[in-house]
């Protein structure tokens, strides 16, 4: 990140470019102090001939200033060395950029000798819109505030060597992204020093079903930092506005994970999340975040084995429970049945919460769209158990021997407690008194 | 009846062979039975790894369970049709100085009477303990079969009948496992008097001397005359 810093700082001291037409070779010979008139007609020939792309005519011609950059031009440090502020003419090859002229970028040192300090170049007198977003960003922010660590536009995207997003060759593209904001996103110091969050996300991304995907190259079917963070206006999770606010990140996630998005929207998760309940789970909530891995991985929240821990989250958390009157244990009573006890011991194949209430598309039973709506059981169940037809309704599916949730149950458990206690009591006491008996007559001469 | 050695018949061959097919199973069933009850104990994760897992764990517990009825049903069709069986069941039956024994054995051991109750041919003991098995099997192989084919007794009952069943299963599955491991073992094992084991069940055979002390009423009406 430093470099990426000291980079754009070189770019704003002794960035120099070329137009296209100023051929293979610079012009040397032309000093621009002591031949102001042969300046004016460069600048007038690069603003009637060359239809400059930004619009803005360069005032000073690109050959005046590789004169010096390509030679011999230095600044001073602050501690007084002398250093090369060179600039090479391939830097341009292919840069979006090679049909600017220097000062179009570096407008103040269109006069010659141009001051010691030039100012940061100011992308947003072309980009705009891009800047804005920027400057609204947490990065644009920490730059505002002359966080001289927070990353400029160049960090980014590159000083002279400036490539399309699109093209490969820019540090900004999808297969170079994750490599690009890990620069500073792994640094230890920088997290510690701005209370960033913790290197580990990179790391984790990088294993996530998303980051192998970049890393085989198949970079269009994975999402990359940008596609969740945004590219210019990233923004903290807390912020209404940011994509990774829990109301938004359904949508994020829906760009690629289209049918997916479409059937958590109308579940009763999805409904809830934009009325404002914001308990609610969102995407990352069951798949994580940069820890997201395929449901076949068996250490994935969404695996089958960790779907009832993973849904267990809010469904056992008292507190949303009596906000929102969920019926509760609902998974004591499931890690207590059949299904959860096969489960425990590495039956995968039994029914966990999904398999029964639908993964995305999770509806209240009383839907009758649900999959645990009465009309829907036979084929619900029929999916495990193919013989079960024509099931009207099963009544109370989670049950425990609680009086709440089962009068029956708790009536013969409590039955059986007394029952086997006492028994447990007769039989103690049989073989305690058998075998006084038997001390006592022993003793006696009698047994 | 008795032979020369002084010893008396006690037990026939068929009822051996059927309490050792019983005992049997129901050890089998217990362990795996058991292991699910209490499923979330470390020593039953070790056993159910034991049994081959949760499933295979099912299926022993199942062919055990057909080994119990099918022991049931041949000790029925024993009572039915075999004169000697049918004397044994007999002899099974709890009257109603049975549950007053209870009694006489604890006030005997605690010195408040001189003499033990006197039992016929099985004392109330024994009674209790095969009614309380023969019960069981009853419970258990019926609520077993439910849970056996519960796809098909969802689709007959609502899910609170199978519900009930489950649990009733488990718990009466309990009661009869400590009848036998507590009471029964003591009886037949841990009784200084047997200790380390009464050898009825396997010789069939029981002394005159026990059989006069243990039970003087089969006694007297075996040998009147002594």
């Amino acid at each position: 990140m430093r470099s990426m810093v000291r980079g754009a700082v070189a770019a704003h001291a002794g960035a120099v470019r070329r137009t296209i037409s100023s051929g293979s070779r610079p012009h040397v010979a032309l000093s621009p102090t002591t031949r102001p008139a042969g300046l004016l007609l460069g600048w007038a020939l690069s603003c009637v001939l060359l239809l400059m792309p930004s619009g803005v005519c360069g005032a000073i011609k690109d050959s005046a200033c590789i004169s010096c950059h390509e030679g011999p031009a230095y600044r001073e440090t602050k501690d007084g060395r002398k250093e090369a502020v060179h600039f090479k003419r391939q830097e341009l090859t292919g840069s979006i950029h090679k049909g600017l002229v220097c000062a179009d970028c570096h407008a103040d040192a269109a006069g010659t000798p141009h001051k010691k300090e030039l100012e940061r170049v100011n992308c947003a007198r072309c980009h705009k819109e891009v800047s804005l977003n920027f400057e609204r960003g947490v990065h644009g922010q920490a730059l505002k505030r002359g966080d001289k660590d927070a990353p400029a536009c160049t960090s980014c995207h590159g000083t002279h060597s400036i490539f399309k997003v699109a093209d490969q060759r820019s540090p900004a593209h999808r297969g170079n992204q994750v490599r690009l904001c890990a620069r500073c996103h792994t640094d230890v110091e920088l997290q510690k020093k701005h209370k960033l969050p913790s290197p580990d996300m990179i790391k984790a991304y990088q294993n996530s079903v998303h980051g192998r995907y970049v890393k085989e190259g198949k970079t269009v079917q994975a999402a990359v930092c940008s596609d969740c963070h945004g590219a210019h206006l990233v923004l903290g999770p807390k912020d209404p506005e940011s994509k990774i606010n829990r109301s938004n990140i359904g949508g994020v996630c829906g760009r690629c994970h289209v049918q997916i998005f479409n059937e958590y929207k109308v579940s009763i998760h999805g409904k809830a999340l934009k009325e404002g309940k914001m308990e609610s789970p969102t995407c990352t909530d069951c798949h994580g975040e940069h820890t997201l891995t395929l449901v076949k991985d068996p250490q994935a929240r969404v695996s089958a084995k960790n779907v009832p821990t993973t849904c267990a989250k809010c469904h056992e958390n008292q507190e949303i429970i009596k906000k929102y009157r969920l019926p509760s244990d609902r998974y004591s009573s499931y890690v207590g049945s059949f299904h959860g006890v096969a489960m425990k011991y590495g039956n995968v194949t039994a029914a966990n919460c999904i398999s029964c209430h639908e993964t995305h598309r999770i509806l209240p039973a009383a839907d009758p769209e649900s999959s645990i709506n009465d009309h829907n059981l036979s084929r619900t169940c029929g999916k495990c158990h193919p013989a079960m037809k024509d099931v009207a309704s099963l009544g109370k599916i989670h049950v425990e021997a609680k009086k709440e949730s089962s009068l029956g149950m708790f009536y013969v458990r409590q039955f059986y407690t007394w029952f086997i206690g006492i028994l447990m009591a007769l039989f103690v006491g049989y073989i305690v008194l058998d075998v006084y008996g038997r001390i006592k007559r022993k003793g006696s001469g009698n047994g | 009846m008795a032979d020369n050695t002084g010893y008396v018949e006690r037990f026939t061959l068929s009822e051996r062979v059927t309490h050792i097919l019983l005992f049997a199973s129901l050890i089998i069933l217990s362990i795996t039975g058991l292991t699910l009850k209490y499923h979330e104990s470390t020593v039953a994760q070790w056993i159910i790894r034991l049994e081959g897992g949760v499933l295979f764990r099912g299926q022993i517990h199942r062919f055990a369970a057909l080994v119990l009825m099918a022991t049931f049903a041949y000790h029925i069709l024993s009572v039915l049709f075999s004169r000697k069986e049918h004397e044994f069941f007999h002899d099974m039956i709890l009257r109603k100085k049975d549950f007053g024994c209870f009694v006489g054995i604890f006030k005997y051991n605690l010195g408040l009477q001189k003499e033990m109750p006197a039992f016929d041919r099985f004392s109330c003991i024994e009674k209790f303990q095969y009614w309380a098995v023969g019960i069981g099997t009853v419970l258990l192989s019926l609520s077993g079969l439910v849970l056996w084919g519960e796809t098909i007794f969802m689709m007959l009952f609502p899910k609170w009948v199978l519900d009930l069943n489950r649990i009733v299963h488990s718990f009466e599955a309990t009661v009869g496992f400590l009848v036998l491991v507590v009471w029964h073992q003591y009886n037949v094992h841990l009784n200084p008097r047997v200790f380390p084991m009464s050898k009825v069940w396997l010789t069939g055979k029981i002394s005159k001397e026990d059989l006069k002390r243990d039970h003087p009423l089969e006694y007297q009406r075996r040998f009147p005359h002594e």
